[in-house]
């Protein structure tokens, strides 16, 4: 948008900027769609999860880097769309297709309701009445084994995809893998757009200054929950592919620490860049992975590799390329 | 005071009041002012000027009492919806949207009136408003600044993108808060014939502790103190008034307050 900057070395730097972000994105597409058939299969695993933790991260971020809403309870919504996903494959034998739209209307229908008390209050208090959410949901989960099966949680024969005549079936990773990245492409897309949309705007000035927005006439809590409600059932969206993937479901996945990784992941990536909590999940599971081969405390590494990021680029990996680079328009 | 000319009344208070505990910040004011006109309020610090702009703007409701906005009441509305309705306001300390470039920032407050935020289209398709902003830029001087990060502006720009902010919500009545504070003397004069630009526009109520400031702007002036309009008139009346001189000169018991404003009325 040349409007945007006055100075000719100022567009320059942002279209430099803005190009250099379209090579990298389309390099790492091709990857992603090239490279997993020369993979192991353990490795396919990998890259699998990595996207759906991808996916769970990019939920978050929405919320928190772009509506500026610490919400710690982002875990319900993810166990929610995993049992969303396994409760209608196993005890209603639904195909793949319904069991994935009952997961995300189902994340959306707890979502609602939590968001329309907790965005009532900001701040400490949001971040307090978040996790309190979540945990209660998390007892009632773990308590109700009838639906949740408690601690074993619930285990599924390996979904398939029916498309027109024939069937995929989940079973072989790659098929899986393929399932996954389309979907969280999808999403990723949709994503960028909602945050370059007015709407996505709304979002920004409520971030940077909640009482300015409000004044210049946004029902700033309508935004929030409609925030709110998109990022949970993205949330939802990515439980529902774990469960797809994992072929299981279990109480855990509603755990505080899960909200946790999502928060550790789009710090380290860089907060409202959408691929940088991506990209953050990404490099810690990486890193998770191989130091936890050889390494048994390896969380002790990755907290201080962690707490490092932090302290030298506070606005994440992300943030700092594209302060580098010149900065990308939003 | 000056009779209500109802049907071109854009902006009227009745028995508007404020008490914080056992202060009354805003007591009983009854304000009038007609469509187009720039109206400066002045009076010394804690005279219930900011108070009273808090009132109007929805961010504070009153306590008693009533106001209209172009012939509707709009007391006790939530500041959101004043805001969409054609109120505007800037504030006394900046309050802008640091981290989001300049453009960014009027953006936010030009979509607003938009009843339904469309989360599909992307925001540089939106043609209306993209005018609409960049005819605001130009406005505040900010035009050549447009893409820098609002928090990296000098404290005078920053002032000038508060009000960009505000003309962004495209409003009736847009009520600045001491526009020029911390500005030097040069930016204040500029920033005065901006104003006066604009009141050709719109109707504009402006806040000042510098009576001079809006000498030669203002049609009329309202002189608050303790809560209250004690002087109402055109700017050489005021001037003149006795009450007036008493506030500013120091006619109280306690007059150090009036002697340290007495500077302020040249």
């Amino acid at each position: 948008m040349a409007s945007l900057a006055g100075k000719p070395e100022d567009r320059m730097k942002l279209w430099k900027g803005e190009r250099l972000f379209q090579i990298g994105f389309a390099v790492l597409v091709a990857v992603l769609v090239l490279a997993p058939p020369f993979l192991r299969s353990y490795h396919k695993r990998l890259l699998t999860e990595i996207l759906i933790w991808g996916l769970f991260a990019l939920a978050f971020d929405i919320i928190y880097g772009y509506t500026g809403m610490l919400s710690f309870g982002q875990a319900l919504f993810f166990g929610v769309g995993a049992y969303g996903m396994a409760i209608p494959i196993l005890r209603w034998d639904l195909n793949l297709w319904v069991a994935l739209l009952f997961a995300v209307i189902a994340s959306i229908a707890f979502a609602w309701p939590i968001g329309y008390f907790a965005v009532k209050v900001s701040g400490a208090y949001f971040v307090i009445i978040t996790i309190i959410f979540s945990l209660i949901f998390f007892f009632i989960a773990l308590d109700w084994r009838w639906l949740t099966g408690g601690d074993n949680g619930l285990t599924l024969t390996a979904p398939s995809i029916p498309l027109g005549n024939w069937k995929l079936s989940l079973v072989d990773p790659l098929t899986n893998y393929y399932f996954v990245l389309a979907l969280v492409l999808a999403c990723y897309l949709i994503t960028r757009r909602i945050v370059a949309s007015p709407l996505g705007k709304a979002f920004q000035a409520i971030r940077e200054n909640e009482d300015r927005a409000r004044v210049i006439g946004y029902k700033v809590e309508r935004f929030k929950l409609i925030s709110y409600i998109i990022s949970g059932a993205i949330s939802g969206l990515s439980g529902a592919l774990y469960a797809a993937t994992s072929r299981y479901a279990n109480v855990d996945f509603l755990h505080w620490t899960v909200s946790g990784d999502a928060v550790v992941w789009t710090l380290v990536g860089g907060a409202g860049t959408l691929i940088g909590p991506m990209i953050g999940s990404g490099l810690l599971i990486v890193f998770e992975d191989y130091v936890s081969s050889w390494f048994k405390n390896y969380p002790i590494i990755v907290g201080i590799l962690v707490i490092g990021v932090v302290i030298t680029a506070p606005q994440g990996i992300v943030g700092l390329l594209r302060e580098r680079f010149g900065r990308k328009e939003r | 005071m000056k009779p209500l000319t109802t049907d071109r009344s854009v902006l009227e208070t009745e028995g508007l009041t404020k008490r914080f505990g056992g202060l009354i910040a805003v007591d009983r004011v009854n304000f009038s002012m007609r469509e187009g006109e720039l109206r400066a309020i002045i009076g010394p610090n804690g005279a219930g000027k900011t108070t009273f702009f808090n009132l109007i703007s929805g961010c504070l409701s009153p306590s008693e009492g009533r106001v209209f906005f172009k012939g509707e009441e709009i007391t006790h509305l939530p500041a959101d919806q004043i805001s969409r309705r054609g109120i505007a306001r800037t504030f006394q300390i900046t309050s802008i949207f640091p981290n989001i470039t300049v453009y960014e920032n009027i953006w936010a407050a030009a979509q607003t009136k938009k009843g339904f935020l469309n989360p599909l289209v992307h925001s540089s398709r939106l043609m209306d408003i993209r005018k609409r902003v960049e005819g605001i830029l130009e406005i505040v001087g900010l035009h050549d600044k447009s893409g820098e990060i609002a928090s990296n502006l000098s404290h005078g720009d920053q002032r000038l993108l508060e009000i960009g902010i505000a003309l962004g919500t495209d409003p009736h009545l847009l009520l600045l808060d001491e526009p020029t504070a911390g500005m030097s003397v040069k930016e204040t004069r500029e920033t005065m014939e901006r104003v006066k630009e604009l009141s050709c526009k719109l109707s504009i109520i402006i806040v000042e502790h510098d009576m001079s400031v809006v000498m030669e702007l203002a049609d009329t002036i309202s002189v608050f103190d303790f809560g209250r309009i004690i002087a109402e008139g055109p700017p050489e009346e005021i001037k003149r008034d006795e009450r007036v001189q008493e506030v500013y000169l120091g006619g109280r018991s306690n007059d150090s307050e009036g002697r340290r404003h007495s500077h302020l009325l040249r």
